[in-house]
């Protein structure tokens, strides 16, 4: 069965991928449980928020340079959009391209409109971008408004789209659809394979796609090792650039939760092969992805010769970092897989990694071929213990943490960090996914933990005047997973 | 028919809500929505007011029953009952409040039917407001939340304390400001007596609110927010109510003073001795900026793009404190023809006798529009005279517009993300200083 099909919408995960929000155990049982998909997504009897699909699709389509962006929603939902505009900003300023700026309208659905339909509204607003933007491709983002109408997104797309003469991609990211809020990535994956990508015109043997979270630029630096240039996707590409993806040499990614799909169909449908190995983390990991790469584009000998040279140059740096962080123990907090790419650097500081959390579980991957990085970690790194999945629930994670008690964690989504904070665990953010990519990722981490262990003052301030807002009956209660289950199932 | 916005500067009625919530010390809320509502308000409204943080119980802390399809389908009530169930058990705090996401409502779930089983047990109170935000943005949902607050939970007072007065109309979180604006409005009014329960400021507490029937008048710092609720303090617990506006600088609270003094028929004389005090403060550190204003020439024009509470209120402080040319006003939410009315008149009266360009629109490039409206553009006569300099004050989405007219931005409401702001005030005597203060540095700041 193919992976890719032209209907409207991606299967969302709980479905395509098995994906649980709850487990709790060791790496090693996860692993058997998810290759028996003896997990289910259940739910919970008690929940605190998380993100939704919709979110996750922005981080996408809002940073595609000459796109405009008609949020087909409520106004609230779009609250968001000064985030956006700071990420954009600085990433773009960054990277030395223009300021990129976000372009995004939102067709403001009210009341009367939940009963007689939003057609016409959604339609203005997609004019009103053209003209006020002037883009090159618009992306119609649905919400749980637009889903509960059943707004019938592809008639206006299409229809808009053969008066404006470019793309209009409707995104079905509505946010009660999936509980795994990923699904929005596929969601916008899956338009841009709809509707913007084109078949190669010809092939850009030295060009290797790198999918990412619109991190900061060291996979230009890192791959110009091997003679190679980097088409970072998808945030801050161009469209045009969009168009062109089938003619890059490969395709690799930071996480295989944001990439997996669309590496996957480029490659079923386009012949672009997917780079099947964990992503760049850790030095064992860096070795091996350099040599798949190498592999894809001829470049054996020089992979081997830079792998060395690489190993030379880090290793004396992390001879004295290994030294001054001894016994520690380190706490991951991310999303599936990049918690595992995170991990995987631990064990090269020579720290303890002393338990795990992912924000859910994808039991299996789009393709049988892709890296399973949840195997290829406890291969680096022996079995894990204290692996938990959740999504956020700081409630539970303030249990595990209480009990693990960390030297240090490390967290990739924003205000769990605080929570860290709070308890005056020395935490770091790991916001820029691009970060602590290749050899020297692995010294800049280390390096972070040291700093971050140097002084705790803010931390031990904070933590000692903070009032968490549990009951002493949850404070006290023996079993973090207490709650899971719930009427959900 | 309602038209789209071009990047909101506001959220859903439910973020208005969670703004009052975030601000009331151990008032726990239940989202009762889809699982990224919660999480989505925390991240706009976090960095969009000027990084806010998640406090005690919000952010992704905050308790969400995390409906999905099924719920949908079939309705979320059940789920919404165990949510409240267990929310009871592990939050821990005095008041806990329902608030609801559009899909909730538009699948007909009744969080007020499913609240009334927790009604009358051991358990603290547990009340349901909800918050349908395709009725309104984070305007109407401070106002729904309160007004829930007066219908449901706080305690009649047959017998009322003569000045004391309830503060209404400034939204935490949307205003950026809230707390230090709330400090202030409290210690103006104190000047001449008067007791002022803003309800969620420095030091005060769900016993505030619980007890604000006590006031004998509730005074709405808003020419248009907050009648909801100011009409339940009336019709529950006659109190009665006054609008002004929201005062910025010396001028401008020397007539709110003079206006509430009058309505509790303060002494003159008490009111003079307390302004007399404050003005001798005040200019003394106004005067210090005579020496820099016309050494450098800082007289500006100025573009406002603010809020139906700042817009009206910081052109006048522009143009009557600062002696600046008020060029350009743009207000920013969705407002009726009557209130878009009303807000024009504030813009006639300016004691230096100008009137800036006041325009009411939503959409955030639109402002450039206007901005070239209102002032010729260049098309190489021979002595063109540029619109400048100028000073924007807006929000972080001038930042564009402050690019490429060069003009510097001085963020004063939602989103500003670019700044850091905790216990600073633009409200009052001591709001103008400070304002005075961030608009120099501005200006200063590359020298």
């Amino acid at each position: 069965m193919s992976i890719f099909n032209e209907s409207t919408e991606v299967e969302i995960r709980e479905r395509r991928l098995h994906s649980t929000l709850s487990y709790h155990g060791d790496a090693n049982d996860l692993n058997e449980k998810s290759k028996q998909r003896a997990l289910s997504c259940k739910g919970r009897y008690y929940g605190q928020c998380s993100d939704c699909a919709e979110g996750c699709a922005e981080t996408i389509t809002y940073h595609v340079i000459d796109a405009a962006v008609v949020s087909h929603a409520p106004v609230g939902c779009s609250v968001n959009v000064s985030n956006h505009h700071i990420l954009g900003r600085a990433v773009s300023n960054a990277r030395g391209l223009e300021t990129h700026k976000v372009h995004m309208i939102s067709s403001n659905i009210q009341e009367k409109d939940t009963v007689y339909g939003a057609a016409e509204k959604l339609r203005s607003a997609i004019y009103e971008a053209d003209k006020r933007f002037k883009p090159k491709t618009i992306f119609i983002q649905a919400s749980c408004a637009s889903g509960i109408i059943g707004e019938d997104l592809e008639s206006v797309a299409n229809e808009t789209e053969d008066e404006l003469g470019y793309p209009i991609i409707p995104v079905y990211c509505e946010g009660f659809k999936s509980r795994i809020w990923s699904t929005g990535f596929d969601a916008a994956f899956h338009g841009i394979l709809r509707r913007l990508i084109k078949k190669p015109k010809r092939k850009q043997e030295d060009l290797v796609n790198i999918f990412n979270f619109e991190g900061s630029d060291l996979f230009i630096p890192f791959l110009k090792k091997l003679n190679l240039r980097v088409n970072y996707l998808i945030p801050l590409a161009s469209v045009e650039q969009l168009e062109t993806i089938t003619e890059a040499a490969c395709t690799a990614h930071i996480c295989e939760t944001l990439a997996t799909y669309i590496a996957a169909v480029l490659e079923e449908k386009y012949g672009v092969p997917e780079v099947k190995v964990p992503a760049p983390f850790g030095i064992d990991w860096t070795d091996e992805w350099l040599r798949e790469i190498a592999r894809f584009t001829n470049r054996e000998s020089l992979a081997e010769k830079v792998i060395q040279e690489e190993h030379a140059k880090v290793l004396p740096e992390l001879d004295d970092l290994r030294k001054k962080l001894k016994g520690k123990k380190v706490y991951v907090l991310s999303g599936d897989s990049f918690a595992h790419n995170i991990a995987n650097i631990v064990k090269d500081l020579g720290l303890e990694l002393a338990g795990m959390n992912t924000l859910h579980h994808d039991l299996h991957s789009d393709s049988p071929l892709q890296a399973n990085t949840l195997e290829a970690l406890i291969k680096s790194s022996g079995n894990i213990k204290n692996v938990t999945v959740c999504n956020k629930q700081p409630y539970q994670v303030l249990k595990i943490l209480q009990k693990i008690k960390p030297d240090l964690l490390i967290v990739r989504h924003m205000n769990l960090t605080s929570l860290g904070t709070k308890l005056g665990i020395p935490t770091l953010f790991e916001g820029d996914a691009n970060y602590s990519i290749g050899y020297d990722g692995v010294v800049k981490m280390g390096r972070r933990f040291d700093e971050a262990l140097r002084t705790k003052k803010l931390v031990e301030n904070i933590a000692a005047h903070t009032k968490l807002p549990y009951s002493d009956w949850w404070l006290k209660q023996e079993d973090p997973f207490y709650f899971e289950g719930g009427i959900q199932k | 028919m309602s038209k789209y916005v071009d990047r909101p500067r506001f959220g859903c009625a439910m973020a208005g809500a969670l703004g009052v919530l975030r601000a009331i010390p151990r008032a726990i809320p239940i989202i009762h929505a889809s699982t990224g509502c919660g999480y989505n308000v925390y991240n706009g409204t976090n960095a969009g007011s000027a990084y806010l943080g998640g406090g005690y119980c919000g952010a992704t802390s905050t308790p969400s029953s995390n409906i999905i399809e099924k719920e949908i389908v079939f309705g979320g009530e059940d789920r919404l009952e165990e949510q409240i169930k267990t929310t009871l058990e592990i939050m821990d705090g005095d008041l806990y409040v329902v608030v609801t996401g559009c899909m909730v409502e538009m699948v007909g779930d009744d969080a007020e039917s499913v609240v009334k089983e927790f009604a009358g047990s051991e358990n603290p109170p547990v009340i349901a407001v909800p918050t349908p935000s395709f009725k309104g943005n984070s305007y109407y949902g401070y106002d729904l939340l309160l007004e829930g607050l007066v219908k449901q939970y706080i305690v009649p007072k047959e017998k009322k304390e003569v000045r004391t007065v309830n503060i209404l109309g400034i939204l935490p979180g949307q205003d950026v400001l809230w707390k230090g604006n709330l400090k202030e409005i409290k210690r103006v009014l104190q000047l001449i007596g008067i007791k002022a329960n803003t309800l969620f400021g420095e030091g005060e507490t769900l016993q505030d609110i619980q007890h604000s029937a006590v006031a004998s008048l509730n005074i709405i710092v808003s020419d248009v927010y907050g009648s909801l609720t100011a009409e339940a303090y009336k019709e529950i617990h006659e109190i009665p109510f006054i609008r002004t506006a929201l005062p910025v600088g010396y001028l401008q609270t020397e007539k709110f003073l003079r206006e509430i003094g009058g309505y509790f028929k303060i002494a003159e004389s008490v009111i003079e001795k307390a302004l007399e005090s404050e003005r001798d403060i005040y200019f003394d550190y106004v005067e210090r900026i005579a020496d820099i204003y016309n050494d450098v020439d800082f007289q500006r024009y100025s573009i406002v793009v603010s809020d139906a509470n700042y817009a009206p209120s910081v052109s006048e402080f522009l143009s009557d404190e600062l002696g600046w040319l008020p060029q350009l006003t743009v207000i920013t939410d969705f407002l009726t023809e009557q209130q878009k009315q009303k807000l024009e008149r504030r813009f006639e009266a300016y004691a230096s006798g100008l009137k800036p360009t006041v325009r009411f629109d939503t959409d955030t490039s639109s402002v450039r529009r206007y901005l070239k409206d209102t002032w010729e553009l260049d098309s190489n006569q021979r002595y063109y005279d540029s619109l400048g300099p100028s000073v924007i004050l807006g929000s972080v989405f001038e930042k564009d517009l402050s690019d490429e007219f060069k003009y510097p931005l001085i963020t004063i409401s939602f989103p500003v993300t670019n700044r850091v702001i905790m216990n600073r005030a633009y409200v009052g005597f001591n709001g103008g200083i400070t304002l005075i203060e961030d608009i120099f540095t501005t200006l200063v700041a590359g020298r």
